[in-house]
């Protein structure tokens, strides 16, 4: 605020001073040009030629304002609209100010006036000049009204600081208030945004989108939370029988070793299903700094589907895919972490081996199109009912809870976090018969690396 | 053999401790990471197993101090954190193994195993040999007693990888890590049906079966049961 009076207060003493040079500079040119006609006068014609001409210039057709005295060496004047050389000038030669009185409404007036004084070269002296009390009204007239606006501004910049700030102050009241109440524990409450576009606005709006992502981050937790306590009771109320019942039992050793085999492999379900769980929290909540590089879907489909060829021949299952073809032709990258894209898809063909009665079909594609990157995987089982599809995807959800299969459920949860996580359209369909599961990465890079 | 254990975790500290000593090992513990880096710079260790996650130091902190200061000791990590770029983390930290919790002490004793035999020069070979089983590493071919194998490529690298490893035990997720660079546990034992598949090609009609299961770890080859 005082920077901005300041800067005001500096500009307006500048247009002060520039306007009153400007105006000293061009009398001063004015006073120059008669000078130098009168000395050129002189010089051709003598002190009489200067005399009758100052006389000429001084008469009734004299320019307003202009003053004009020619002296003997004894100070008499000869020529001129002065009465009598300013002596208290003191000044021989060059510029000088000077008072003059010049007739007014009642009496004389003082005026003052700017003047170029010679001496010539027979002790005579040459006075040019100019009244310049028009000059001083009109500047004194400026530094007024240029003080005043100073001043004006002054005030004005005060009480538009003063509104400002209130206004800003209310807004971070505001703003403070809802934190607070967020604080205490509403993560659904959001920072108000006036949609003017302000400073303010662009911070509540980033503040709102934080807290979008928190509340993700927290429901994810809580879900995981929930989830795991499910999927975790099971295994270890089973642990628990089976050791209770040994320690019931006599001491017989293989009864202990048949109850420990069975903790063991008990306890192992239980790490399968933590690390999935984890796995699709992570993927669900888009861990930051999760890093992701450029990949090529079609290696990462060989790769799985190498891993699972084997597995499907057991089941005499048929392998449709192109992927001969496609890995070759180098156009099927796209930003993503490897290792959930591997995970993702072999949940993917572990589920459609699974559910595909022996002698089935499965199948695997990776094409390109429509600037997307699609992988489809595909198999003859018994499919997805197509009002379920949805609810499917959502988070942990078993279609039917009594499946027991190691991490069934929770493989398509995983896909859909995957999908989630790079920006991947998932889709479920009909194979007519069996599940037809389709994966759409957009903005993938053609040809890269 | 001297392990450094870095572990804060009391009772897996001991229960490890108590395994490794078994195995015959001879087991240094250190509670915190500041003893830990303390230890592991004042006297000589063949293997370092450090915890992630540690009071005082954290394991990060340990790897990265160790390898500033030149020592090339083999170093497995131990980590609550299932996360799949924390892998990649530790190991850029320069560990050279990554072992996520909960994990089985016969998965942890492979590693260990193997990150020992690591540490021992290893020559550039083009040959290997166990037990008149011969892989040529260059014409990429395989025969055992001078009869010739036909591999696809996968089975190729799952042989290779036991092969170098003859006489340790490998578990399934090395394996998946070895062969596919996968660190995830497929849902199903993919691998088993890979291994039987091999199996079947280099033991049929063998009456001295080189490929061994090893309940509840892994497999080994090895000529003796």
């Amino acid at each position: 605020m005082a920077l901005f009076w300041a800067s005001t207060a500096i500009l307006l003493g500048f247009i002060r001073y520039s306007t009153i040079r400007m105006m000293d500079r061009e009398t001063r040119e004015r006073i120059d040009v008669d000078y130098r006609v009168l000395t050129q006068t002189y010089r051709h014609a003598g002190i009489q030629g200067l005399r009758r001409i100052v006389e000429e210039r001084s008469g009734d057709r004299a320019v307003a304002g202009a003053l004009y005295l020619l002296v003997d060496t004894y100070g008499r004047p000869l020529a001129g609209n002065l009465a009598f050389w300013p002596d208290d000038s003191g000044v021989e030669e060059g510029w000088i100010r000077l008072a003059i009185q010049m007739p007014g409404v009642s009496g004389y007036i003082h005026h003052q006036a700017t003047a170029r004084i010679a001496r010539l070269p027979n002790h005579h002296r040459l006075l040019v000049g100019r009244d310049i009390q028009d000059r001083l009204v009109f500047q004194e007239l400026i530094t007024r009204s240029l003080l005043l606006s100073v001043v004006i501004v002054g005030v004005l910049s005060l009480i538009g600081g003063v509104i400002i700030s209130q206004r800003m102050l209310r807004r971070v009241d505001e703003l403070a208030r809802t934190a607070n109440t967020i604080i205490q524990g509403d993560l659904g409450t959001r920072l108000p945004v006036q949609g003017i576009g302000d400073e303010f606005d662009r911070v509540a709006q980033n503040v709102n989108r934080m807290l979008d992502q928190i509340e993700r981050l927290t429901s994810g937790m809580r879900t995981v939370i929930d989830s795991v306590a499910h999927d975790l009771r099971g295994p270890l109320t089973r642990i628990r029988g089976h050791i209770e019942l040994a320690l019931a039992g006599p001491a017989d050793a293989v009864a202990y070793r048949q109850a420990l085999d069975t903790a063991l492999a008990e306890s192992e379900r239980l790490h399968r299903t933590v690390d999935a769980l984890l796995h699709i929290a992570q993927a669900e909540s888009g861990t930051l700094g999760m890093e992701m590089e450029p990949i090529d879907l079609a290696v990462v489909a060989r790769d799985v589907l190498d891993l699972y060829q084997p597995f499907a021949e057991d089941k005499a299952l048929r392998i449709e895919h192109d992927i001969a073809q496609i890995s070759k032709s180098g156009d099927h990258w796209i930003r993503g972490n490897r290792q959930l894209l591997a995970q993702g898809l072999a949940n993917l063909i572990d589920n459609a081996i699974k559910y595909t009665p022996e002698g089935g079909r499965i199948g695997l594609r990776v094409s390109f199109s429509g600037g997307e990157t699609r992988l489809e995987v595909w198999d003859s089982g018994p499919g997805i009912p197509e009002a379920d599809r949805a609810r499917v995807l959502e988070r942990f959800v078993r279609l039917d809870s009594s499946r027991t299969a190691p991490g069934s459920g929770l493989g398509l949860s995983l896909v859909a976090a995957v999908a989630k996580l790079h920006g991947a359209s998932l889709t479920l369909g009909d194979n007519a018969p069996g599940l037809c599961v389709v994966l759409a990465f957009e903005g993938a890079t053609r040809t890269e690396g | 053999m001297r392990i450094l254990l870095i572990e804060d975790d009391k009772q897996a500290a001991a229960y490890l401790v108590k395994g490794l000593d078994e195995a015959g090992f001879n087991v240094e513990h250190a509670s915190d990471g500041r003893d830990g880096l303390f230890l592991a710079t004042s006297e000589p260790f063949d293997l370092v197993i450090v915890d992630r996650m540690l009071p005082g130091l954290d394991g990060l902190a340990i790897i990265q101090a160790l390898r500033a200061q030149g020592h090339k000791t083999p170093i497995l990590i131990l980590s609550a954190l299932a996360q799949v770029d924390d892998r990649v983390r530790g190991l850029r930290a320069g560990g050279d193994d990554y072992l996520t919790k909960p994990y089985s002490f016969a998965e942890l004793m492979a590693r260990i195993e193997a990150l020992l035999r690591r540490g021992q020069a290893q020559a550039v070979v083009t040959t290997l040999e166990v037990a008149g089983l011969h892989m040529d590493l260059v014409g990429r071919t395989v025969a055992r007693d001078g009869r010739r194998i036909e591999l696809q490529p996968r089975e190729f690298r799952l042989l290779e990888h036991l092969m170098r490893h003859a006489g340790q035990v490998v578990t399934r997720t090395m394996l998946l890590e070895a062969v596919w660079d996968y660190h995830f546990d497929p849902q199903t034992n993919v691998i088993d049906v890979h291994m039987s598949r091999l199996r079947q090609k280099i033991d049929k009609g063998s009456d001295r079966p080189l490929l061994h299961t090893v309940r509840g770890a892994g497999y080994t080859l090895r000529e003796d049961p």
